[in-house]
């Protein structure tokens, strides 16, 4: 995945909401792994602009950050995926695997005690179809 | 959303369905038989489906069987925030239940969240209880070791994994039921039907995630979780003076034996534990036995 700058390409586009995080600071080194890697500032919720990257898939995807009052900021995270005109949205699993890629972006930088390994191995174990096997379980 | 019942799940489940508000949210329940009350809880990720074997058994017994679906789950009102899913939440919803229905003497069947959640109510409602059992569940601020391990659970519910494992993909239906079984060869795709029949959308799942956030894992998330919650049932449990059923998955790996231990260790009416080949879904393992079981125990009260 790779960040691009879109806000002036949005014409044209939809917002498909794909995934929603209402609470970043659950385990609260994930929210600043997000407000240090993408220089967040709680004033951005005042008119500041929004994330995108682009999957190896070729979507792209629309990271909408949320303040709440009481609350750190970033308290959540809205991802969107930018469907063109009036398309379809692809297939879930089209999604996912893309999602997927940004996950393991997301762990690797969070670092420490969350592995791109437990990552992969948890979703190994549930089923994703783009987690790899871990290296134990292969024959 | 709402969908018809599929046939398959249907003919597992043939109950008539009730409904009621509580705290202005509409909660789906059962209500079948009639006798002395014998409330049958649930936790995440299920609903009264969970029970489909034990109420034909406990109806049979002469009791009248009332099971509600938590908020959130089940055939109950599926809100999309966070702010109805909180021990003291489900409690008082609870609370509501019993007293719309004016159940008196009540029995409270316990699994899962059903633990913090029933216990809470015998913690206030104590002089309208008159035994419970306890299965697979926990009623103190301890982390067991299958809640404190980065893989597979603190993964589950991580920042942003969460939503994606647990309402994207469904996880806890499609794959944790069936890794939380002895019986694997009885979690069949129609009986996985009955689990996912009724959380067919992302918005639909929300409690799934909303649940496994409120298991206090020590200090690092004590403002964001039940702590305070469970460690006041914690500290009352000494003083539960209800006789008390344990029934324990000898290979549970979500709770472990040990813990049944200490639930008979605590509670001042309790029966030593019974332990059985079944894990954290015990009533998907063993429900005949179950349900036999809790009515000799009653019958010996």
């Amino acid at each position: 995945m790779q960040w691009i700058q879109f806000d002036d390409k949005l014409a044209g586009y939809r917002r498909e909401l794909v995934l929603t995080e209402t609470r970043l600071d659950h385990y609260d080194e994930f929210r600043q792994f997000f407000r240090q890697e993408l220089n967040l500032q709680p004033e951005d919720v005042d008119g500041g602009r929004n994330h995108y990257f682009q999957a190896e898939s070729g979507r792209v995807y629309e990271l909408i950050f949320v303040g709440k009052t009481g609350r750190f900021f970033p308290a959540g995270l809205e991802i969107l995926l930018l469907v063109k005109d009036i398309n379809p949205l692809p297939d879930e699993d089209e999604i996912d695997k893309d999602l997927w890629e940004f996950l393991r972006w997301m762990i690797s930088g969070v670092g420490g005690e969350w592995t791109v390994e437990a990552l992969e191995s948890t979703g190994y174990l549930y089923r994703v179809p783009f987690a790899e096997r871990p290296a134990k379980s292969r024959k | 959303m709402v969908t018809e019942m599929p046939l398959n799940v249907k003919e597992q489940y043939p109950f008539q369905a009730h409904y009621l508000k509580v705290n202005g949210r509409i909660m789906h329940y059962l209500d079948e038989g009639e006798g002395e009350p014998i409330l049958l809880l649930h936790g995440n990720p299920t609903w009264t489906f969970l029970y489909r074997k034990f109420i034909p058994i406990l109806v049979e017994a002469g009791y009248r069987v009332i099971s509600p679906d938590l908020i959130g789950l089940g055939m109950s009102e599926k809100p999309c925030n966070d702010y109805y899913n909180s021990l003291l939440h489900h409690t008082s919803n609870l609370d509501q239940l019993v007293k719309k229905l004016d159940l008196k003497n009540v029995t409270l069947v316990m699994q899962d969240w059903a633990g913090p959640i029933g216990l809470g109510y015998v913690m206030r409602r104590r002089e309208n209880v008159k035994a419970m059992l306890l299965m697979s569940t926990w009623a103190w601020t301890d982390v067991s070791p299958f809640h404190s391990s980065i893989f597979p659970w603190g993964m589950m519910h991580a920042p942003v994994v969460g939503p994606y494992l647990l309402q994207r993909r469904n996880a806890l239906t499609e794959r944790g039921l069936w890794l939380s079984v002895v019986n694997r060869d009885k979690m069949t795709e129609e009986v996985v039907d009955g689990y996912r029949f009724h959380l067919q959308s992302y918005d639909e799942r929300g409690a799934f995630l909303r649940f496994p956030r409120m298991i206090p894992l020590g200090e690092k998330n004590k403002e964001n979780t039940g702590y305070h919650i469970i460690k006041e049932i914690e500290e009352q449990l000494p003083g539960l003076d209800i006789p008390a059923l344990i029934i324990w998955g000898e290979p549970d790996d979500v709770f472990p034996r040990e813990w049944a231990e200490r639930f008979y260790e605590i509670l001042p009416i309790a029966q030593k534990p019974i332990y059985i080949q079944a894990k954290h879904f015990i009533q998907e393992d063993e429900p005949e036995f179950i349900s036999r079981e809790l009515v000799r125990f009653l019958e010996s009260l």
